[in-house]
């Protein structure tokens, strides 16, 4: 693990309160990255982040769930925050101290981030399938000719207005999850921002294939999925946050810190933000108190930050998948 | 609030580095007198950050070699790059040191690595790989543990290295004899997690490696930054200490640990402790603490440490080697490109760096060695 020494830490302290970091940033430079999307093949959306030496890679399972009694557990299960399933995993290579049980409360810390970040309601509600298909009609296929099966498929397409949950097959029975892993491969700080920014890039890469549920004689579901590998559906990833960390080191925050920056911090500030600027979650993190002026320009700075990175992300994003 | 002044001028990119090309078995006709060129086309593999073309070389070699007489003197006389898996000879004609292995009739290496001969003893030295300590090394190292009558020290190699008591010089006098007080104070000389600048003394047979700082030159670092790269990127010389011309200093420790500090601040500070050593009320004790005006460093000295820094890391990025010259190169390089210090993170101008750089190699590598000398 990388220790610090109290003179080390002095020095990265007073470059931060004369505005010049140890790599020459100042306190409100991001550091550049790069995206890859589409790496895992045999997931259903992957993204790959590095920062600097931090380097995430994230895969994104779609499932179907279903869900038994209706009554018990109906808001919660089929509750949209529900259908997303984080888990984070940081490995040895990233360091030592992962080894074996040591990475277990990080990973709990990460993917509850995560998971709180896509907890608010609207923010889930947002994230729609953008060609949603409920059908659980019968289908003769064998009698129906190609063509027009595709007339009668789009006809039957229901948009989501009516619906509350963009992931269901068939309402109160069977849903999509998307169980959501991530492995950090190599870390130098700012993991958080790191991982959100990989879970938006997997989620707008994540494609689900077309299914049709068939009710059956003695109100079975079959499902039948499209044949065509093209014919999928994607996730609207309009307003799905990030999230934007702020660390304090001394008397000033800086973002984007590097994992020895992250050593010497006071306190840490972790802002959700979607690209209409929405706070989408808050969370402090370190040993030191934060007064109320510092949190309000931490969360100004954050906004400002976040709406710019998902403007050029949603850019980026673009002409990969183009 | 300036911090919201600065906000408008964040400038936030994403690379998204084109799709990896697969790996492909190009059956192009096997020219053997092409194979040199091949070889040395790999060592610049990443100076050129030319990765495709470069697979497909890699590939292209193996087989050529596989089906190849092998001759004893093209295979050593420069010290060859080999990946793993790729054939080094027959079985039974060398004997198979590290990094090797004897799969079928043949002695294959299992390290991607520089091929090291010794009579007929084999073995690949792996480029990246952990620090190995040799008598004399010059390192930088971080203390982990305090036990009796020595410290363990960090040094980015397997084990930590041992640094005794003993093998210290304490302060106020370098003839002054090691009392059992001094034992107990040990603390006062350094600290877990201290950064210490010491050479290697001696290595034990059972592995464990003795380090010392008894010079005047060794001990505590203290108000700089550091950094650290892959070992084998630092050049041997004579020295490893250097003050470059741009008023910073630099310890470039074999062992891949680097220290980076501000030259005059460094000499300020230097001069208060042996100062506070020749006061007749001296204390060992006692913890020297720095008054705050020697530790600090101008905002102009920080942009300086910041661009060496950087240099540093875009030197280890380049797989290139590092020392005194290359980081003066890439340092000025960087003031004649009119880059700001951060500017060289940016993988464009990295790249553009880097082909200079490579470009420029072959001019400048003959007077390579002489700079060692003016150093100091």
């Amino acid at each position: 693990m990388q220790k610090i020494s109290p003179s080390e830490s002095l020095f990265i302290q007073q470059g931060v309160e004369n505005n010049i970091r140890s790599d020459g940033r100042n306190r409100v430079d991001y550091r550049n990255f790069a995206i890859e999307t589409g790496e895992i093949i045999h997931a259903s959306g992957s993204a790959r982040v590095k920062l600097s030496q931090t380097e995430v890679l994230v895969g994104v399972k779609a499932e179907i769930t279903h869900i038994q009694s209706e009554i018990t557990s109906n808001l919660q299960q089929s509750d949209t925050s529900k259908r997303l399933v984080f888990s984070v995993n940081c490995c040895p290579s990233a360091s030592p101290e992962f080894e074996g049980k040591g990475s277990e409360f990080l990973n709990i810390e990460l993917a509850k981030q995560l998971e709180r970040l896509y907890s608010h309601p609207n923010v889930i509600k947002n994230l729609k399938l953008t060609n949603p298909i409920i059908s659980n009609k019968n289908n003769n296929i064998k009698n129906e000719n190609d063509k027009e099966m595709k007339t009668n498929e789009e006809s039957d397409i229901i948009t989501n207005s009516g619906d509350d949950n963009c992931f269901s097959i068939v309402p109160n029975k069977y849903y999509w999850t998307l169980y959501v892993d991530a492995i950090v491969l190599d870390s130098d700080g700012n993991l958080f921002d790191a991982l959100s920014i990989a879970c938006r890039s997997a989620l707008q890469n994540t494609r689900i294939p077309r299914v049709k549920a068939i009710q059956g004689e003695y109100e079975e579901i079959t499902f039948e999925v499209s044949d065509d590998p093209e014919d999928t559906l994607s996730l609207s990833i309009d307003n799905v946050p990030i999230c934007v960390t702020l660390t304090k080191i001394g008397t000033q925050f800086v973002i984007d810190s590097t994992l020895q920056e992250e050593l010497c911090m006071n306190a840490r500030l972790t802002v959700g933000v979607n690209s209409l600027s929405n706070i989408c979650s808050i969370q402090k993190g370190g040993i030191e108190g934060l007064d109320p002026t510092t949190i309000n320009q931490m969360i100004n700075t954050a906004k400002v930050v976040g709406v710019k990175i998902l403007n050029i992300m949603d850019k980026t994003l673009k002409e990969i998948s183009t | 609030m300036d911090n919201n002044n600065n906000l408008n001028n964040i400038s936030i990119e994403i690379f998204s580095p084109q799709k990896r090309l697969p790996l492909k078995h190009t059956s192009l006709p096997s020219i053997n007198s092409g194979n040199k060129i091949k070889q040395e086309s790999n060592l610049k593999s990443e100076e050129d950050g030319d990765d495709t073309n470069n697979k497909d070389m890699v590939m292209l070699n193996v087989d050529e070699i596989k089906g190849e007489e092998y001759d004893d003197n093209e295979l050593f006389q420069s010290k060859r790059l080999v990946i793993p898996g790729q054939t080094i000879s027959r079985e039974g004609e060398y004997l198979k040191g590290h990094g090797t292995f004897n799969n079928g009739n043949s002695l294959v290496a299992s390290v991607c690595g520089t091929l090291d001969k010794v009579d007929r003893l084999i073995s690949v030295k792996a480029l990246k790989s952990r620090y190995h300590g040799e008598v004399g090394d010059i390192i930088v190292g971080r203390i982990t543990e305090i036990t009796s009558k020595r410290w363990k020290v960090d040094v980015n190699s397997r084990l930590d290295y041992i640094l005794m008591l003993s093998a210290i010089n304490l302060p106020g006098g370098i003839q002054r004899r090691r009392t059992s007080a001094d034992e107990l104070q040990m603390r006062s000389f350094f600290v877990e997690n201290d950064l210490v600048y010491a050479e290697v003394q001696m290595v034990m047979g059972d592995g464990s490696v003795a380090i010392h700082t008894r010079n005047q030159k060794y001990g505590k670092l203290q108000n700089g930054h550091f950094t650290k790269v892959i070992p084998s990127l630092i050049k041997r010389s004579k020295q490893h200490f250097y003050n470059l011309e741009c008023g910073v200093d630099v310890i470039l420790g074999i062992n891949g640990y680097i220290w980076i500090a501000d030259s005059e601040q460094q000499r300020n500070q230097q001069q208060f402790i042996q100062k506070h050593e020749k006061e007749p009320s001296f204390d060992p004790s006692i913890p020297l603490i720095i008054p705050d005006q020697i530790k600090t460093i101008s905002k102009e000295s920080r942009d300086r440490i910041a661009r060496v820094k950087n240099s540093i890391s875009l030197l280890e990025k380049g797989f290139l080697l590092i020392h005194q010259k290359s980081i003066m190169n890439v340092y000025k390089l960087s003031l004649k490109m009119n880059l700001q210090s951060k500017d060289l993170l940016h993988p464009q101008y990295i790249k553009q760096i880097l082909t200079v750089l490579s470009t420029a190699l072959y001019n400048n590598d003959d007077d390579d060695d002489d700079d060692d000398e003016n150093g100091q």
